[in-house]
C-alpha cells in the first residue's frame, strides 16, 4: 500500500501542474503585422480613345454617275500597326452580301500635340498631312484624327450598286479579296437612321460602332465599357485597385466588357519625369490574367474566341467577372531600385488598356479603359 | 469473450507492449475510479489550431477486470494558427477609397475548447502495470476570444475519442496514467476561427506572399497525450 505521504506529494504535484497550465497571467496576443507595408489605390474608369468616327455614305443608294458620288470615313483613337498589317475600308449593300474594297483614297491626317513652353504652359501644336492613291493605311495614335475619302468610281466591282454599310478591317495581307472574318471592326449602317434603307437623304453621316461586325445588328457585337451592346439593363462599371507591396505590383480588378475580335486588354505603368512630373517612360505589365490564383491568360477572351476561363469569362453576357496582374520590379528593368524599398519609385500612373492583337505588344495603345494616378507613398518614395 | 481478450493481450505481450506477469487487476468490479490529466494536443494542420495544453479529469466505472465505462471533461486553451488567417488593414488618405496605406496582419486568437464524452474501456490488467484501449463519443464546444471576434461566437459538435493508455500502479488506491488519445470533430468550420470572416479586410491582394493553408476539413482529428494521477475511493487501487 501506497505510503499517505506519497499520495499527497503526488496529488499536490498533479494539482500544481494543473493550475499552471491553466492559469496564465497575460492575455495571448496572437496577432501581429508582417511584412512590408502596402500602399495602393483604386481605379478609375476613364475610357477614352477608343475607336470612334463617322461615316459619309455616298450621295444615294444607287448612283447613275459613280464619279460624282464619295464615301468619306473619319476615324481617330486608331492605334498604330506594325508593317504588313494595315487598316482597310470597305462597302457593301444593306445585307452585306459582298464586299467591296475603297481604293485610291484621299488620306488626310490631323494630329495634335502638345508640348511645355519654357514657362510650364501647354502648347497645342495642330498639324496635317495629305497622302493620294492610298488603298489602305497603318498609322495611328491617341493624337491623331484620319479621314479617308474615296469616291464610289474607286471602289473596285460597285459600279452603281447599293451601299448600305461601311466596314474598316484589319488585314495582314495586302490584298485580300475579302476582309477578315474576325477583324472587323468599325462599322456604320446607313440603315439606322431610320431603319429603311429607301428613306435616308442624300449625303447621309452615321456615327461608326466599334466592337465586332455581323451581317444584322442582332449578330453584331458592340464594345462599351459600360454597358451590353442592346442590353442596356445590365450595366457594367470597371472597377478596381492598384497596389504595390515591396517589389510586387497587383492590379486587381472586375467587371469588364468582353474585348471584340481581335482585341484583349492589357496594362501599363507609366514612370514619370523626376523634376517636372512629366511622364518619361512606359513599363509594359502584360496581358491580363484571371484572378488568383488560376491567373489564366485572358488573351482570347474577346469576342467569337475559345473561352478560356468559362468561370471567369461569361459568353452569353459578354462579361469578364475578374483579371489580375502581378508584377514584380525585379522583371522591369527601369522598375528596378537600390535599395529594394524604393522599387516602383516615380513610377505614377497606372492603365489598362484595349489592345489590339494585330497591334505591338508592348507600346500602349491609345484605348485606356481604366486607370489612376498612384500616390505619392509610391511614386515618392 | 475472456478468451478473445486474452488472446488480444498475449499478442500484445508478445509483441512486448505488457509485462507477461499477470496478477491481482488494479481494478476492482463495481468500484469508480477518478483520474486527473494534463498533457497537450496536437491539431492535425488543416485545424489551423496550434498545439496546446489540455487539463482534464475521467471517471470511470470498473465493470469488470477488464470492461469499464466513464466519462470525461477535456479542457483544452490554445491558440489558432494566426498566419492563415492574413488580413489587410488600409490606413492613411482617407479619401481613397480606405486608405492609401496596408498593414498586412495575421489576426490569431485564443481559442478555448471543451470537450465531454462518455466511453468504454478495455484492459489487461498486470501487477502493477496494465496497458488499456478506449473509445467513446461525446461533444466538443469551441470557444473563440469574444474580444477579438466582436462577440461570443461558439462552435458544438459531435466528437470522437479513441485511445491506448498504461496504469502504473503506485499504492492501493493510487496510480498514474499515460494515454494517446485522438479526438475528432466532426462538422468543424475553419472559417469560424477567422474574426474577419465575411469581412473585405481578409481579401489580401498579395495571396503569393502569405502562408497558405491547407485545404479546410470538415473532420479533424486532434493527437492528445496526457499524464494522469488516477485515484481510486474505497481502497481499490491495488491487489
Amino acid at each position: 500500500m501506497m505510503n499517505p505521504m506519497r499520495i499527497f506529494v503526488l496529488a499536490a504535484v498533479t494539482g500544481a501542474l494543473l493550475v499552471t497550465a491553466a492559469c496564465e497571467d497575460n492575455r495571448a496576443i496572437t496577432t501581429e503585422p508582417v511584412g512590408d507595408l502596402g500602399f495602393g489605390i483604386n481605379l478609375a474608369r476613364e475610357a477614352t480613345n477608343l475607336p470612334r468616327g463617322s461615316i459619309r455614305f455616298p450621295a444615294t443608294v444607287q448612283n447613275v454617275n459613280p464619279a460624282l458620288d464619295s464615301l468619306v470615313v473619319s476615324l481617330s483613337g486608331l492605334d498604330s500597326l506594325p508593317a504588313g498589317t494595315s487598316y482597310m475600308v470597305w462597302v457593301a449593300n444593306d445585307s452585306s452580301t459582298t464586299w467591296f474594297r475603297a481604293r485610291g483614297a484621299r488620306l488626310q491626317i490631323f494630329q495634335s500635340d502638345t508640348s511645355i513652353n519654357a514657362v510650364g504652359d501647354p502648347v497645342i501644336l495642330n498639324s496635317n498631312s495629305l497622302v493620294t492613291g492610298v488603298d489602305r493605311f497603318s498609322n495611328g495614335g491617341s493624337n491623331r484624327l484620319q479621314r479617308f475619302a474615296t469616291s464610289r468610281a474607286a471602289i473596285t466591282g460597285l459600279g452603281i450598286g447599293q451601299v448600305g454599310v461601311g466596314m474598316v478591317s484589319i488585314e495582314t495581307t495586302a490584298d485580300p479579296a475579302q476582309p477578315s472574318a474576325n477583324r472587323q471592326i468599325i462599322w456604320g449602317r446607313r440603315s439606322r437612321r431610320n431603319g429603311n434603307i429607301a428613306n435616308v437623304p442624300a449625303n447621309d453621316s452615321t456615327f461608326v460602332r466599334f466592337g465586332s461586325f455581323g451581317r444584322s445588328e442582332a449578330s453584331e457585337y458592340v464594345y462599351s465599357t459600360t454597358s451590353i451592346g442592346r442590353a442596356s439593363v445590365l450595366q457594367i462599371l470597371p472597377r478596381g485597385r492598384v497596389e504595390v507591396r515591396g517589389s510586387i505590383l497587383v492590379i486587381n480588378d472586375s467587371n469588364y466588357t468582353r474585348p471584340p475580335a481581335g482585341y484583349y486588354y492589357a496594362a501599363y505603368a507609366v514612370k514619370f519625369d523626376t523634376i517636372n512630373g512629366r511622364a518619361a517612360d512606359t513599363a509594359y505589365l502584360g496581358r491580363r490574367t484571371t484572378p488568383f490564383p488560376e491567373q489564366i491568360s485572358l488573351f482570347n477572351a474577346d469576342f467569337g474566341s475559345e473561352n478560356p476561363a468559362p468561370g471567369i469569362v461569361l459568353v452569353p453576357q459578354n462579361v469578364i467577372l475578374g483579371m489580375r496582374t502581378r508584377v514584380s520590379a525585379d522583371t522591369i528593368a527601369i522598375a528596378r531600385a537600390t535599395p529594394p524599398r524604393r522599387a516602383w519609385a516615380e513610377f505614377g500612373r497606372v492603365t489598362v488598356t484595349l489592345e489590339s492583337k494585330d497591334g505591338i505588344e508592348g507600346r500602349m495603345g491609345s484605348a485606356i479603359i481604366m486607370q489612376q494616378i498612384l500616390p505619392q507613398s509610391i511614386r515618392g518614395r | 469473450m475472456n478468451r478473445a481478450i486474452r488472446g488480444a493481450a498475449l499478442t500484445l505481450a508478445a509483441m512486448g507492449f505488457v509485462p507477461m506477469a499477470e496478477a491481482a487487476g488494479q481494478l476492482v468490479p463495481k468500484q469508480f475510479s477518478v483520474t486527473s490529466r494534463v498533457g497537450g494536443v496536437i491539431a492535425e494542420r488543416a485545424a489551423s489550431l496550434e498545439p496546446s495544453g489540455v487539463i482534464g479529469v475521467d471517471a470511470e466505472y470498473a465493470f469488470s477486470r477488464y470492461f469499464g465505462v466513464g466519462t470525461s471533461l477535456d479542457v483544452i486553451r490554445g491558440n489558432t494558427t494566426s498566419q492563415d488567417f492574413p488580413v489587410r488593414l488600409r490606413f492613411g488618405l482617407a479619401s481613397s477609397n480606405g486608405g492609401d496605406t496596408l498593414v498586412n496582419v495575421e489576426l490569431g486568437q485564443t481559442v478555448n475548447t471543451i470537450n465531454i464524452g462518455a466511453f468504454g474501456t478495455l484492459r489487461y490488467p498486470g501487477t502493477r502495470v496494465s496497458p488499456f484501449l478506449l473509445g467513446g463519443i461525446g461533444t466538443y464546444a469551441l470557444l473563440t476570444d469574444p474580444q477579438i471576434s466582436r462577440g461570443r461566437r461558439s462552435t458544438q459538435e459531435v466528437s470522437y475519442t479513441g485511445g491506448v493508455g498504461v496504469f502504473v500502479r503506485l499504492g492501493q488506491r493510487v496510480g498514474v496514467q499515460l494515454d494517446a488519445r485522438s479526438l475528432t470533430y466532426t462538422n468543424f468550420d475553419r472559417d469560424a476561427l477567422n474574426p474577419a470572416v465575411g469581412r473585405a479586410e481578409q481579401n489580401t491582394p498579395f495571396p503569393e506572399d502569405f502562408q497558405r493553408p491547407p485545404a479546410a476539413k470538415r473532420t479533424v482529428l486532434n493527437t492528445q497525450y496526457t499524464l494522469g494521477f488516477r485515484y481510486i475511493p474505497g481502497g481499490v487501487g491495488g491487489n
